[in-house]
């Protein structure tokens, strides 16, 4: 009898890298819509589209980083990005068993507004006091685009399944169950 | 002993008054034309500012001060107040090229004065104290730009 009578492939776990990275290009991605739709809202509110990109700049640059150019607006989305991207990782290193997707959206939001509300009331005052001071001027604005973020990083699991699918995995074999 | 009692009353009667805060309705004056003459200000350094940095300095100022004002707006409204459009022009002239140090002095003092005033508020039980103190770290973010903007070697 052929040997894939007796043995079939057993279904290989995600390696760690895929859950992470999977997490962190997810993170990255949310970011980017998060910080794209919140630079929309923040023109309509009239504080200008380079709020966001420039207040997450002076977290390293100090106030000043708010009249930077073209260079502190580049260092804003990608710091954005970088906290995007951190914050990515832990939602995918805490709930990597999370398979179907409605489950993974409930997950995201969840995880968004714990994570808005630990970096409002903790994080960002002392690390960008900067942006906490316009967070009072932003509004529900704030609230919203965590909310954002947490459904768009809600596609972690079918980008961490592309990256476990994209690495050969080494076959592993297991016996048909007995009848 | 009547007229000492009577006395004695009407001198606690003025103490009292002396250490109550001014009416809330004019609180919230004070502060809507302290913001609205910043954010003219800032539109004036936008349009006037003799290098970029001061002039995006101008944009910041208006639109962070337009977006405040617009807060003390809501809060009025919710309180049942209507407040003046009242416009209150800079004191300093918008030509020479002193511009960017005369409006660095004249933003200086205003935003040292909306400080205090946000920090009396603060200060303040009541409806007034909860607005002031999460717009007052702007502000100071404002007065640090502000300092910045006046170190020597600054570029304005």
């Amino acid at each position: 009898m052929a040997r894939s009578a007796y043995l079939r492939p057993r279904r290989s776990r995600q390696s760690v890298g895929a859950v992470l990275g999977g997490g962190a290009i997810a993170g990255v991605i949310a970011g980017a819509v998060s910080l794209a739709v919140g630079m929309a809202w923040t023109s309509g509110l009239g504080l200008g589209p380079e709020l966001i990109p420039r207040a997450a700049a002076a977290g390293l640059a100090g106030p000043t980083a708010l009249l930077g150019g073209w260079g502190t607006l580049v260092a804003g989305w990608l710091l954005a990005l970088l906290g995007a991207a951190v914050l990515g990782l832990i939602y995918a290193a805490i709930g990597w068993r999370v398979r179907s997707f409605s489950t993974a959206l409930l997950y995201g939001i969840l995880f968004a507004i714990v994570a808005w509300a630990v970096l409002k009331r903790w994080v960002l005052p002392s690390l960008d006091p900067v942006l906490s001071a316009y967070i009072p001027l932003l509004g529900a604005a704030w609230f919203w685009l965590h909310v954002l973020y947490g459904v768009v990083l809600s596609l972690s699991a079918p980008v961490r399944r592309g990256l476990a699918g994209a690495q050969p995995a080494p076959a592993q074999w297991e016996l048909p169950k007995a009848g | 002993m009547g007229r000492a009692i009577l006395l004695l009353a009407l001198l606690s009667g003025w103490t009292a008054a002396q250490q109550l805060p001014p009416p809330l309705s004019q609180q919230i004056s004070s502060l809507h034309e302290q913001v609205q003459s910043l954010a003219q200000g800032g539109q004036l350094a936008a349009a006037h500012g003799a290098t970029a940095v001061m002039r995006r300095y101008g944009e910041r100022m208006a639109r962070d001060f337009t977006r405040f004002d617009q807060e003390l707006l809501n809060r009025a409204g919710d309180l049942g107040m209507r407040l003046p459009a009242s416009a209150v022009p800079p004191g300093f002239s918008t030509g020479g090229s002193d511009f960017d140090r005369s409006f660095l002095a004249w933003a200086a003092t205003r935003t040292q004065q909306l400080l205090n005033a946000l920090r009396t508020g603060q200060r303040a039980a009541g409806p007034l104290a909860g607005l002031a103190g999460s717009l007052l770290p702007l502000v100071e973010v404002h007065s640090q730009l502000n300092l910045a903007l006046r170190q020597p070697g600054a570029p304005v």
